[in-house]
């Protein structure tokens, strides 16, 4: 009996932990937030298809920067994205980052995908940005503004 | 031997060399009946005979004129040595030594085939220079396909027709075939010469014959020999055609393209393919999770 209520107590602390630790952006004026799902922790998305998001996933490998932006740089190129910029980026909250920018064909037109990999503790934030090239071009500076608004609290 | 019996027997002897010319075995049994043993040679008729134009206009028949041959045998000489005057009981000439073949031009028939291979989409562009090849050498073109064409060049020009086409595109398989028709046009010819013998005689004796009955006898033999003057004529004519022409046929196809080994150049290399993280999340990177809208 003993053991079953600390199970059921451990598992609650590590859910706290894990919401307490969620990425969350301040939404962008001209964006709508989709409601939370098992993927992405936040997600909004603009009337042309402009979407911004962010995962908390735990960092199992103990990686850096450097090595998660690798790591995504290497999926990403396989799967045919091609690579057009890459900075180093820090949050409002004086979190550092890496972003990496990316262009690719969906259904014949050119799409942008921006990927931006921050440590916080023991959790990888990445926030994500994508749409098509023609309605995300405008939206970039909102963007930029967008994802140094990370917090993770 | 009464006049009408001395007609047959020229009429028996007539299909004799007929025969004996033609290889045929045939002999009309009536005329046989009409003429018993003292058939004259064919060769000697027993009267003077009138000359073939007269024969020819005396019969009504169009007197037939060979085409004119590089070397007409001997007209009565057979390739086999027999001739068709040679008397009945004599031994025939022992074969090919009374034939002239050392003095007789070569017919030789070539036929060749070339394979070849050739860029990426340049298959007419190949098949139009190899009809200029043909056409350069006196030549032309017989039949042409999607992958590939038949020429005709004159036979002299054959070996100098496969060169040139070497240089059209990369020949990656040759085939040459030689039929000498020498001798097969010789003996045709030989058999042509007998057989005109033969017409002359049956025009002569057209123009002796005393009857309808006998007149119609010789024209319908005038008439066998003069078809089989032209069956002959015909093959003699497309023997030597064959032969101063060659044929060459030619079949193409496209080089597979080549696939390179080692990338050259950096610009499109590509990514290194390492193990894969054990990392699920990087998997579920990209667009697609970002713009669906359904909810996970």
């Amino acid at each position: 009996m003993k053991s079953t209520l600390l199970a059921v107590v451990l598992f609650s602390l590590s859910a706290l932990a894990g919401c307490a630790s969620a990425a969350k952006l301040e939404t962008p004026s001209g964006f709508a937030t989709l409601e939370r799902d098992d993927t992405f922790a936040y997600r909004a998305l603009s009337a042309k298809g402009v979407v911004i998001a962010t995962r908390t996933e735990k960092n199992e490998l103990k990686g850096n920067t450097e090595f998660w932006s690798e790591s995504i740089d290497l999926k990403l190129s396989r799967s045919g994205y091609v690579k057009k910029a890459e900075k180093n980026v820090r949050s409002n909250a004086g979190i550092e980052g890496r972003q990496l920018r990316y262009s690719v064909d969906r259904q014949g037109r050119e799409h942008r995908y921006w990927v931006t990999v921050f440590l916080k503790g023991d959790r990888v934030l990445v926030v994500e940005a994508t749409g098509d090239a023609q309605h995300f071009g405008p939206l970039e500076p909102t963007i930029e503004q967008a994802i140094v608004t990370l917090k993770a609290d | 031997m009464s006049r009408r019996t001395r007609f047959a027997s020229w009429i028996l002897a007539a299909f004799a060399f007929t025969n004996v010319a033609c290889g045929g075995a045939a002999e009309p049994p009536a005329m046989a009946a009409m003429a018993p043993m003292e058939a004259a040679p064919a060769d000697a008729p027993p009267s003077a005979p009138p000359s073939a134009p007269q024969a020819a206009q005396a019969s009504g028949a169009a007197p037939r004129v060979a085409p004119a041959q590089p070397s007409p045998p001997p007209p009565t000489a057979r390739a086999d040595g027999r001739g068709a005057n040679a008397s009945p009981g004599a031994a025939p000439a022992k074969g090919k030594e009374a034939a002239p073949s050392d003095t007789r031009a070569a017919l030789v028939v070539y036929t060749g085939g070339l394979a070849m291979v050739t860029e990426s989409g340049k298959i007419p562009e190949s098949i139009d220079k190899i009809i200029d090849v043909a056409e350069g050498l006196g030549g032309g073109l017989m039949g042409r396909r999607d992958d590939g064409v038949d020429i005709r060049v004159p036979s002299q020009h054959f070996r100098t027709a496969l060169k040139e086409l070497e240089h059209v595109a990369t020949v990656t398989g040759r085939s040459v075939k030689a039929e000498d028709v020498t001798e097969q046009v010789h003996d045709l010819e030989v058999r042509l010469s007998n057989l005109k013998a033969t017409q002359k005689r049956l025009q002569e004796f057209l123009v002796r014959a005393q009857n309808v009955n006998d007149a119609l006898t010789v024209e319908r033999e005038l008439e066998r020999v003069a078809v089989e003057i032209d069956t002959i004529e015909g093959k003699v004519t497309f023997l030597r055609n064959r032969a101063s022409f060659s044929q060459i046929s030619v079949s193409l196809r496209e080089k597979p393209k080549d696939t390179p080994i080692v990338a050259s150049g950096p610009a499109k290399v590509a990514p290194a393919d390492g193990p894969r993280l054990p990392v699920p999340w990087l998997e579920t990177l990209g667009i697609e999770p970002l713009l669906s809208l359904k909810k996970n």
